[in-house]
């Protein structure tokens, strides 16, 4: 009876072992594309499946995820830069794309689909391009927040009419806030960009995990005003909660100055340099650029601000007419180590 | 002469698995601490520290302290209750301990939210740490208990009253495993961001991903994590210290045959029965409370099985890849666990090799990975599935040469001898005494790296095969989206995996008592 427990333990040993062996590295075989995307998976993986049924192409994906940071499929193309494994990289936002270009991962490539998308979100070299964009937005809790208190600006996230404790931003050291606040140190100047945010951290404004952790407190009264991304604030809209969603900064400044409009933050596509599915990769990238696609996933609630003329917004932004910032990606991204390093000094205390 | 070729062979394969160890475990770190090198030796690294940066290590350092202490006491209470329990059945208490530590501070956060408390700062961020880790410290203060000698404690009851021999005796017996324990919850807590972050609590592991994140330079990220391998030292110093003295007090222990005691016929006082009962109720809420919230949130039976049906491939990718880390890790282990055994400055290293990698943080090792892994082989490794396999086998074979080290310490090595003289070959006496004897530490080391490795995150996601995922990948996707419902179906249906995974584990574990003790 003894022999039995070792005896088994092997059989289950060379199982294991079988069954890994089957999982071999396909690098470079026809047929096949590899996307690493830091998308939600819940959006994308209808759209790569369409994708696989309408060409034949197996799609192999790597989806991100937020707990890691952004430290996560950025890194790893960046660590696999010399032997790569992915063809495509196609990120929820322009920063880690722009730090791949940098970085010498992507390789140039000018999709057909992406003649009439605007030039500011593409890359004069065709390292990569934009599309479906997102928006930067506020969501307020209707029981928490009255109607002449609702902001309309980011700046009147530093308005006494709603105190400290009720305000909730993402982390800013990462994702789309960390692009948010780039974006206005670009427009204002680096002073008043941490000016900004000093103020916000002065007044006890609470700094959550995420968009995600933002949207949810909001979404159940533990906040009464949150700044996050369209799609999040969509979702607690879709799911029944007393929210509404404003649109920052869509009239004109404090003293009939310009108006500043809010962050557009579109999708980025590029093709990663030595891909070794090239042909498919091409594929690929031209149909993600395709209109029918950008209005799908508008459809979805991932995307807000098409880029494509003719694409139409549903959902919870139907018929608004959004303004947004004129600045371009490579402006603010130039911003964005500045950014970063004050916003470390003043939230991670 | 058998009996020396015996020695030789039983070495070799000691030393070749002690290599396999520090190649699987510690080159990726080495490629990682190479790349730290040069760039420090090219005039990198004068910003890097700042007081800024101190003030946070201090303060975390504090935390992690705060909730090693913490885990450690309603631990050791927790498993002097179930210490006087019989059977596998008392393993079940450790039903979630797969879940991720974030899926328990969601939980939490739900429920202060219902009863109106604080739902930020470093109290909450506590204690719900000190939720997440308790699996861990009962389970190893569990381990600590059962291995004293019976005939030790009997002497010591028979002269002074159950506390004292529980105080003087039983304790200090147990005190390899149980600091241990607590060695490996601060370390844990002092390396996690997540649950800190999210109750709103700056911590020093935050700051080296923000670093990463803005550098993308993975060497100014470990040279940032360098005073985390410095605290690891420390504590393994100061570990070994008093594991030694603890292990030289109790010579002869693991010679009687008669390791296995259970506190059943011990008398507690009261003030320790209410103690124990406290610990008892923690243990309940560390079950409770999530099982409770996302029971809640899954809603309906056709949610949860819709959850799981979607959720197939990323099932079974998970079991595959922990039951394989699972099973590696024993080899690795086992030959780590001679090592702990030494004496000296040897010993002291195998510490060290033990308790270093769990100070490096997960996506680093998943980035030295790729260095080692991502080049021309001849058998494809980068790119398979061998590579979760390997992250798992690099961030938890540590946890197996420990469990590895208290199995064979409450092991009658007068077997082991006596199967050396009258056993005619190695390789049976291997499979007929040896393996039977350790193998419920290694059953436990093999569903500990199991559970840990189902929910790893960080590494795993730097090196995953393209197209595939584990559970923990997809339930951290769906959570940013706000699936409540999918999310908790995914975290139920893991605990679920880990109970029939700990279910099996317990009938053989079971039937080895039986066994062992024919």
């Amino acid at each position: 009876m003894r022999q039995s427990k070792p005896f088994s333990f092997l059989v289950i040993f060379w199982m294991v072992w079988s069954l890994l062996a089957c999982s071999p590295r396909d690098q470079g075989q026809p047929g096949q594309v590899v996307i690493y995307t830091s998308v939600d998976q819940v959006y994308a993986e209808p759209i790569l499946k369409r994708f696989a049924a309408e060409t034949g192409i197996q799609v192999k994906p790597v989806y991100d995820v937020e707990a890691t940071k952004t430290t996560g499929l950025v890194n790893r193309l960046i660590a696999e830069k010399d032997r790569p494994l992915a063809d495509v990289f196609w990120s929820g936002e322009f920063v880690e794309t722009l730090l791949l270009q940098e970085k010498g991962v992507l390789q140039a490539y000018r999709s057909p689909n992406a003649t009439d998308i605007p030039a500011m979100y593409k890359d004069p070299d065709g390292y990569w391009t934009g599309f479906a964009g997102r928006m930067r937005v506020l969501l307020v809790n209707k029981n928490k927040i009255n109607h002449d208190q609702t902001p309309a600006s980011v700046d009147d996230l530093l308005d006494a009419a709603v105190p400290g404790e009720q305000v909730g931003i993402a982390q800013p050291l990462f994702g789309t806030t960390l692009d948010h606040a780039a974006a206005i140190y670009a427009l204002r100047g680096a002073q008043q960009g941490r000016a900004f945010f000093q103020d916000l951290k002065q007044r006890g404004v609470q700094v959550v995990d995420g968009n995600s952790v933002v949207r949810d407190m909001v979404a159940d009264g533990r906040l009464g005003v949150g700044l996050l991304d369209s799609d999040d604030a969509c979702v607690a809209l879709s799911n029944g909660a007393p929210v509404k969603i404003i649109i920052p900064d869509q009239t004109p400044g404090q003293k009939g100055g310009p108006t500043q409009g809010t962050l557009i933050i579109p999708n980025t596509l590029g093709i990663v340099a030595g891909a070794p599915h090239l042909k498919e990769a091409r594929q690929l990238v031209d149909f993600l650029l395709r209109p029918e696609t950008e209005q799908a996933l508008v459809d979805a609630g991932w995307s807000h601000a098409p880029l494509h003329p003719g694409v139409k917004v549903g959902g919870c932004f139907k018929g608004i007419k959004v303004i947004g910032m004129t600045l371009p990606i490579r402006e603010i991204y130039a911003n964005l180590a500045a950014a970063q390093k004050d916003l470390t000094e003043i939230f991670l205390q | 002469m058998r009996i020396y070729r015996r020695r030789w062979v039983e070495r070799t394969c000691h030393t070749l698995g002690v290599a396999a160890y520090i190649f699987i475990v510690f080159l990726p770190l080495a490629v990682l601490a190479g790349r730290a090198a040069v760039w420090l030796a090219g005039g990198g690294g004068g910003d890097i520290f700042s007081l800024r940066r101190l003030d946070l290590l201090a303060r975390s350092t504090g935390q992690a302290l705060a909730v090693a202490a913490g885990a450690t006491l309603l631990g050791t209470l927790a498993a002097l209750f179930l210490w006087r329990l019989h059977g596998a059945v008392r393993w079940l208490i450790f039903l979630l301990a797969p879940l991720p530590p974030y899926i328990h501070a969601l939980a939490w956060m739900a429920i202060a939210a219902a009863m109106g408390a604080p739902q930020r700062g470093v109290g909450m961020s506590a204690w719900v740490q000190v939720m997440a880790f308790l699996p861990l410290s009962t389970a190893l203060a569990l381990v600590g208990l059962e291995s004293v000698e019976s005939g030790l404690v009997e002497a010591a009851r028979l002269a002074r009253p159950d506390f004292t021999a529980l105080r003087r005796v039983v304790l200090p017996l147990a005190a390899p495993a149980i600091l241990t324990g607590s060695g490996l919850c601060f370390l844990l807590s002092l390396t996690d961001y997540s649950v800190p972050s999210l109750f709103q609590v700056n911590t020093y592991s935050l700051e080296i991903f923000s670093e990463f994140s803005a550098s993308s330079l993975p060497e100014r990220a470990f040279v940032l994590a360098l005073p985390l391998l410095l605290l690891t030292g420390l504590a393994t110093l100061l570990l070994v210290g008093g594991l030694r003295r603890t292990a030289e007090s109790s010579s002869g222990r693991g010679r009687s045959g008669q390791a296995r005691q259970g506190g059943a016929a011990f008398e507690w006082p009261g003030w320790l029965t209410i103690l124990i009962g406290a610990a008892m109720a923690a243990w309940l809420a560390q079950v409770g409370a999530p099982l409770g919230v996302l029971i809640a949130q899954t809603g309906s039976w056709a949610q949860f099985s819709q959850s799981v049906g979607e959720a197939r491939s990323e099932i079974s990718f998970t079991l595959l890849t922990a039951a394989a880390a699972g099973l590696l890790c024993l080899p690795l282990g086992l030959a780590l666990s001679g090592e702990l055994m030494q004496k000296g400055l040897r010993g002291r290293m195998g510490w060290l090799l033990m308790l270093a990698p769990l100070a490096v943080p997960a996506p680093l090792v998943g980035i030295g990975l790729i260095a080692v892994w991502n080049r021309d082989l001849p058998v494809a490794v980068y790119g398979s599935a061998w590579m979760p396999v390997l992250a798992m086998l690099a961030r938890f074979s540590a946890l197996a040469a420990l469990l590895a080290l208290a199995q064979a310490r409450r092991t009658d090595v007068r077997l082991f001898e006596a199967a050396d003289i009258f056993q005619p070959g190695l390789l049976k006496t291997w499979l007929v005494v040896r393996l039977p004897l350790l193998a419920p530490g290694l059953l436990a080391a093999a569903g500990v790296v199991f559970v840990l490795s189902a929910g790893e995150l960080g590494a795993t996601l730097i090196v995953a095969p393209p197209g595939q995922a584990t559970l923990t990948m997809r339930i951290y996707n769906y959570l940013h989206y706000g699936a409540s419902g999918t999310v908790a179906g995914l975290c139920l249906s893991m605990a679920l995996a880990s109970v029939g995974m700990g279910a099996a584990a317990a009938a053989i574990f079971g039937r080895g008592r039986v066994e062992d003790g024919a």
